[in-house]
Parts: C-alpha cells; structure tokens; sequence
C-alpha cells in the first residue's frame, strides 16, 4: 500500500472560500457606535472662539463622519459576508434590521443628534446580539 | 465538510474529465463528495439534487455555517468536475470509506 500510495501526486483542495476563514466580530461596529455618540456629545460642549476651539468642533465632526462610516462597513461585512440563507431562517428580520442601522448610520453622519446617536448604538448592540445568537 | 473531512485528511480521488474515467463521464451521483475546480482553485463539496430551474453541479458544503457553495454562487457546470472523492487514505486512524451520503 505504501509504495501505490506514493505513485500519486498529492494536491491540496479546499472546503472553505476564504483564508482566514469565519473570523468576524462586530465589537469594531459597537465601538466605533460608540464614538459617534461620544463625539456628539463633545460638539456639543465646544464654544467656538478661536482657531483652536474651531479646530477642535472640525475634528470631532471629522471623527463622528469616520466613525459612522466605519459602522456602516463592518456591519455590511458581517451581514453580507458572514450571514447565509439558513441563519435568515432564523433571523427573519435581519435584513430590516440591517437596513434600519444603515440608516441610522446615515443620520448620524447629516445632524449632530444626541437621540439618533444612542439610537445608533443602541441598533449596533442588537446586531452584534444578533451575531452572538446565530453562533449559540 | 466536517465531519466528514478534516483539514489534513488525505483522500483517494477517482479522476474526471477529458482525461478520466469512462465511469466519470455523467454526473456524479447525489450524495457523492467531488474535487471541482472553481476560481482557480481545488474545492471539495458534496453533491446536493439542484433545487427548480437550476442544472450542473449543485454543490454543498457539509459545513452549512462555514461553507461557501452553490447557496452562494449557483451550480457549477459538470466541466467544472476534477474526481471522486472514494477513499480517505490518512491521516493514520482515518482511514476509510467517505460515506456517500450526508
């Protein structure tokens, strides 16, 4: 058996489509979530006088638009990437739900609004339970 | 496709194609675990029965939450078909048939 065996040319296949294969984690989602609200917040308390404190209000609106960009992108990696037909099953309403903090996402990114910002994290926390839940 | 495979699982594979055997010709039973080339590469799957409307290959991981297949990109035509996957021959204490069914 050994020597048949060794008159054939191994090659490697593969049963999954991506190296790494099923790491995803929304916790990137949560955080960044989180630093739209936190930067609501902030712009909030800035009192534009000088150059500085302007400097300052820019960046936190810079960093809010980032960070709901980032939301947006990790939540759409997960639910495209990640989610097939049978955790759908499961989760009838993810799509809905998806599309709603997309949207969310998108509000926050056009106002400063403290409501829309817990709102938005409030959405992300349910998605990442979401995601906890199709692996349990 | 675990459990039936595990990474590292070395398999006996009934060749297919132009170059294979006149068995391999048709398509290869439902049930049946098959070497496809797709996107440049070598994958395992197993043949599942096509769902309404869709021909070739209808290939499905055993894997349901990890596998990318037909769920995903369609049926493969049965070009794409490189083997049979018969036999595990290693790793040592693996030996054995790979069952033709899930």
């Amino acid at each position: 058996m050994k020597n048949l065996f060794s008159e054939f040319t191994p090659v490697t296949v593969h049963a999954h489509c991506d190296v790494p294969c099923g790491i995803y984690d929304p916790s990137g989602a949560v955080i960044a979530a989180k630093t739209v609200a936190r930067m609501v917040e902030l712009i909030g308390q800035i009192e534009v006088t000088d150059s500085a404190t302007r400097n300052k209000f820019v960046r936190c609106v810079a960093v809010k638009e980032e960070h709901a960009e980032k939301v947006k992108h990790e939540v759409q990696i997960i639910w495209s990437d990640y989610f097939k037909p049978e955790h759908l099953a499961k989760f009838p309403d993810l799509h809905d739900q998806v599309w709603k903090l997309l949207k969310l996402a998108s509000k926050n990114k056009q106002n400063v609004d403290a409501a829309a910002a817990a709102e938005l994290v409030a959405a992300t926390e349910a998605f990442a339970a979401t995601f906890a839940a199709s692996k349990a | 496709m675990e459990p039936a495979l595990l990474a590292g699982d070395r398999l006996l594979v009934l060749p297919a194609g132009p170059a294979g055997l006149p068995g391999l010709r048709g398509s290869p039973p439902i049930g049946s675990v098959v070497i496809v080339a797709r996107e440049g590469r070598l994958d395992v799957k197993r043949v599942a029965p096509p769902p309404p409307g869709a021909s070739g290959l209808w290939l499905l991981g055993d894997n349901a939450e990890l596998s990318r297949d037909s769920r995903h990109d369609g049926a493969l035509p049965l070009s794409a078909l490189r083997g049979r996957v018969i036999y595990r021959i290693g790793p040592r204490g693996r030996r054995g048939r790979v069952p033709a069914a899930r």
